[in-house]
């Protein structure tokens, strides 16, 4: 790996440009003030809600969160710096949170501006959640990190300085209709670890990559979202419409890809980097999310839904780019890979069903994902796989030299002539998923409280099948060579989770397994002393390079120390 | 020989006897302090749990009188259905209550459906906790603002959990006739965690159906999967959020009255806990609810009271009066249930519930709940109840104790509570969810 590294930071910033952390950053001061009053506030109110009117209409709650992830693992090839490895820092995420709960419904009778409320008997009420972020490891974890940050400092400070209005929107009821207008998180379906219908908000997966809760990188959006209680309709009860619309003027936001070399970058090999570039959509009212969703209730047991709506996928498309017209490929400025988002359209629904007589919660979704960027290196990255004109071995050598890349690594034995961009291909891809949840007492565990044991069952198939399918996942220590896309894909997952001492402590246990060879291990233990929470969190991945296998040299423990102000 | 005068001696020793109890038990139960030295005074008329409590100076008893006689305190469509009432309805073999004449399913009752129970008869039991049950019932629509409080036998207060409520309720009270009920719903619920932020926004939506075979509908919502789902609502004796309390315990018994089998065991006088020697004000709001205020009088608890030397969870400052009640034993039909036998004490009058005595599956003592009651009283007399003001439920295992805030200085309890129905459907619960 003679060429790691061999771009200049200033370059992989200038192309990696940051995306959903360029927010404004707060003065250390000024956040160490705020934990200080969050902490003088939470001893004064011990564990205990906290309301500032007599009428408990607005409450105020914060949480103070710290967690350190140490690496169980050495680097095993695409995980960079690769001198990070077992043992060493690749977490300390100090998070706050201060989230105000109002409920109009006195207000709007003694306000005056409320007034039309009150005249249309609209009760109303408004969530605002602020989000500080700060993370410590550049700063004091290993020193590579460190070398992260000082080559790319102005990018690295605004990634790990965060300082958001994280959710903030108002509900309005009258009668049938729901609607809420503001920064909000929306999910549909039924599934939990892997998402089929829950595409509507992006992923944060730059902070813990898969080890985090779903739930906790999920990044709220603009968005107006209403509901219509639409009643029972012949055997249908509790019928109701529902329908979302982020305004692509306002908000498209897509997942944001980590800055280079932070722990949870992706896998990509490091001669990929310096000629990526993430292009995001434009802020057009074209590239707006929208989606209904009908659901409702067959007799009293059987929940279900169906819904349509356009989004962004987590996953970028990547390909080549050639910037400009040029007979041959010898200046590699001209060449980038670019990662970006084409809205996809799904169509799906979910059943969730409470059978009695084995006293299981069954549940079911399916979504159909219209054409869906996919990977066949042989289109994506077109650029190599055109005509080329072939150079002896000594030449290739000289030109490794002089490029900085050897062509031999891409699977070329030339220089590419007339070199074209690379096209994204589209498949039409069905995912579903059965599920299973059960609560049983296993008396000889725990006595007092049940064990919920819940099961899922993930599948994939994509129509019109290419066997020169792949998956954005590159076999070390090849550049060319990536993980194949089979037409068939399956996923098991299970999680069992109980709590003892009275609900003081909490252990829970994930597993998920690719059916073709990666495990993942999730275990962590919580334990509740008010106002404080601690909890240690295992995170393991095993086996073959697919799915999330790419991630199985970045095991973890993790450390979280929590203080609530109720 | 000589007959002598007067009475024999052997009636004279009876009568001496006697005349000790009735002084005894009079000075029991007419006031005064019962503790650790006086524990025999309470010795029969409370569960042997509690009385242990009392022996063991865990718990001291401040015996009175009420000002107020709870039977009276009740809304007048309850006290009206004690005449109404009478032998109108009857349960079939199924378990429907249905009406004795037409021996169709009842559908719009109004206050307590068995008001004049046959103690002999086979159905007694299940009869009183049906009308237990209405006790809740007959108060209309509720709003609830209540605190889950895990309690440490020594330490004190570990945990509390705020949690909001509402309820529509579509039986037992005479507003039931403007809501539609086709599909023959007992009530609805929603309950929401306030507190503390790590699981505040937590709800769960039930549907309890009146057929007897229909299970309840329950969903939640869980902030963390930012989902409503739908959940098993078979598990009901399972630790709640890991407190000493199971959803069952909810008022004694929330369960379905037919997922047990209930046995009058007898009708005895007991030492029940009261809030108060007088009845507690409420105050009618502009929509015609009635709300308790921040004036009542608020429980102390062991750990609240400097230098008490009881149990951190023992109430000090309750009322222990003399009322008749009936004890039931339950058994449920579950038989994966978490509980064995369990004693309820509810009021012959009045049909609350102070006691619940709980036994593992096993048959060996486990837990007891407590659950104090207060008279409540509008102004002029125009609106009185009595209700739940106080519960705990102790487990005498770990000596760990669970109680429930109910009406509180800081907790505003509304009944005939302006409640939109809608609320309670799939559309509806969404404005509780985040």
């Amino acid at each position: 790996m003679i060429f790691l590294y061999r771009v200049k930071p200033e370059d992989v910033r200038l192309q990696v440009a940051p995306q959903n952390w360029d927010k404004q950053r707060p003065s250390l001061g000024g956040a160490i003030r705020v934990l200080c009053m969050l902490a003088y506030l939470g001893a004064a109110a011990t564990s205990q809600a906290v309301y500032i009117d007599n009428k408990q209409t607005l409450q105020v709650t914060a949480k103070l969160q710290t967690r350190a992830s140490i690496r169980l693992n050495n680097s095993e090839g695409f995980t960079f710096p690769s001198d990070v490895g077992s043992g060493d820092l690749v977490q300390w995420r100090n998070l706050a949170l201060i989230e105000i709960d109002h409920d109009l419904v006195n207000l709007s009778q003694d306000l005056d501006v409320l007034y039309p409320l009150k005249a249309l008997n609209i009760e109303s009420k408004y969530r605002l959640v602020g989000r500080f972020i700060y993370e410590a490891v550049y700063d004091v974890g290993p020193q590579s990190f460190q070398d992260v940050k000082e080559r790319d400092k102005e990018n690295i400070d605004s990634f790990s300085h965060q300082y958001d209005l994280w959710e903030f929107y108002f509900d309005f009821s009258r009668g049938p209709w729901f609607l809420r207008v503001g920064r909000q998180n929306l999910a549909w379906g039924e599934t939990d670890m892997f998402r089929l219908l829950d595409y509507i908000n992006p992923l944060d997966n730059t902070f813990g990559g898969p080890f985090e809760d779903l739930d906790d990188r999920r990044i709220p959006l603009w968005m107006l979202r209403g509901t219509y209680d639409l009643g029972g309709v012949g055997p249908i009860s509790s019928l109701m419409l529902e329908g979302f619309w982020v305004p692509g003027s306002w908000d498209v936001r897509v997942a944001p890809f980590p800055p280079v070399g932070t722990p949870y970058f992706p896998p990509l090999p490091a001669e990929y980097v310096p000629f990526l570039r993430v292009a995001t959509p434009d802020k057009t009212m074209s590239n707006s999310r929208w989606g209904v969703r009908l659901q409702g209730l067959v007799g009293s047991g059987l929940n279900l839904s169906v819904c349509h709506y356009k989004t962004y996928l987590d996953g970028p498309a990547l390909r080549s780019v050639v910037t400009r017209n040029v007979p041959v490929l010898l200046d590699l400025d001209v060449l980038n890979l670019e990662a970006s988002f084409p809205a996809v359209q799904i169509t799906g629904g979910s059943l969730s069903y409470w059978e009695s007589h084995v006293d299981v919660i069954l549940r079911g979704e399916v979504a159909w994902f219209w054409d869906e960027p996919v990977l066949i290196p042989e289109e994506n990255l077109g650029t190599f796989f055109g005509p080329v004109i072939p150079l002896p071995p000594p030449l290739l050598d000289l030109a490794a030299e002089i490029l900085g890349v050897d062509v031999r690594d891409l699977g070329l034995n030339g220089i590419p002539v007339n070199p074209q961009s690379g096209t994204i291909p589209k498949k039409n891809i069905l995912r579903f998923m059965t599920g299973v949840d059960k609560q049983v007492w296993i008396r000889p565990l725990n006595k007092r409280s049940t064990f919920l044991i819940s099961m899922q069952y993930f599948g994939q198939w994509i129509s019109d099948y290419d066997e020169g399918l792949r998956q954005g996942i590159a076999l070390y220590p090849s550049l060319s060579n990536f993980a194949k896309q089979k037409e068939f894909e399956s996923i098991l997952t299970a999680l069992i989770g109980t709590n003892y001492m009275n609900g003081r402590i909490n252990p829970q246990v994930g597993l998920g397994y690719d059916v073709r060879g990666a495990w993942l291990l999730l275990g962590a233990i919580n334990y509740v002393r008010e106002p404080f929470r601690f909890a240690i969190q295992y995170s393991g991945i095993e086996g073959n390079m697919t799915g999330f296998g790419a991630y199985r040299d970045r095991d973890q423990i993790s450390f979280m120390f929590t203080y609530l102000l109720n | 020989m000589r007959r002598r005068k007067g009475p024999p001696v052997h009636i004279l020793i009876v009568a001496l006897a006697l005349w000790f109890t009735l002084i005894e038990s009079t000075e029991a139960l007419s006031g005064g302090i019962i503790d650790a030295t006086s524990w025999e005074r309470a010795e029969g008329l409370l569960p042997d749990s509690i009385l242990n409590w009392v022996k063991n100076g865990y718990l001291v008893l401040d015996v009175g009188e009420l000002n107020y006689d709870p039977a009276e305190y009740l809304p007048q469509h309850v006290l009206d259905s004690l005449q109404t009432n009478a032998g109108r309805y009857e349960i079939d073999e199924t378990g429907w209550i249905v009406d004795a004449q037409t021996a169709e399913a009842a559908q719009h009752i109004v206050g307590f459906p068995f008001p004049k129970i046959n103690s002999e008869a086979q159905e007694a039991g299940e009869k009183i906790i049906h009308n237990e049950v209405y006790t809740w019932n007959v108060h209309g629509n509720l709003r609830l603002v209540f605190q889950l409080k895990w309690i440490h036998p020594s330490s004190g207060l570990e945990r509390e959990i705020d949690i909001h409520g509402q309820v529509a309720v579509l039986q037992g009270w005479p507003g039931i006739k403007a809501f539609p009920n086709k599909a023959l719903v007992e009530k609805y619920q929603i309950v929401l965690v306030a507190a503390p932020v790590d699981i505040k926004g937590t709800a769960v939506m039930t549907w309890r159906y009146m057929s007897p075979d229909k299970q309840d509908s329950t969903f939640g919502y869980i902030p963390s999967i930012r989902r409503v789902r739908q959940m098993s609502p078979a598990n009901r004796s399972d630790a709640f959020v890991g407190s000493d309390n199971c959803l069952d315990d909810g008022n004694v018994y929330d369960g379905k009255v037919q997922a047990f089998a209930w046995k009058f065991l007898r009708k005895q006088e007991a030492i029940v806990p009261f809030l108060d020697e007088n009845p507690q004000p409420i105050e009618q709001y502009r929509t015609g609810e009635w709300c308790t205020t921040n004036r009542q009088k608020y429980i102390i608890n062991g750990f609240e009271k400097e230098g008490w030397q009881g149990a951190a969870w023992a109430p000090t400052n309750l009322l222990w009066v003399r009322r008749p009640i009936c004890v039931i034993e339950m058994r449920a039909k579950d038989p994966y249930y978490n509980y064995g036998v369990q004693y309820l004490w509810a009021d012959a009058e009045t049909f609350s519930g102070y006691y619940k005595v709980i036994h593992d599956r096993a048959d060996s003592y486990w837990k007891t709940m407590v659950t104090a009651f207060s008279g409540y009283e509008g102004k002029g007399g125009e609106m009185r109840l009595t209700t739940v003001a106080h519960s705990l439920m102790v487990d005498d295992r770990t000596r760990h104790a669970t109680a429930i805030e109910g009406a509180s200085r800081r907790n505003t309890l509304t009944y005939f509570a302006d409640v939109n129905q809608r609320d309670f459907t799939l559309a509806g619960f969404q404005k509780f969810c985040r």
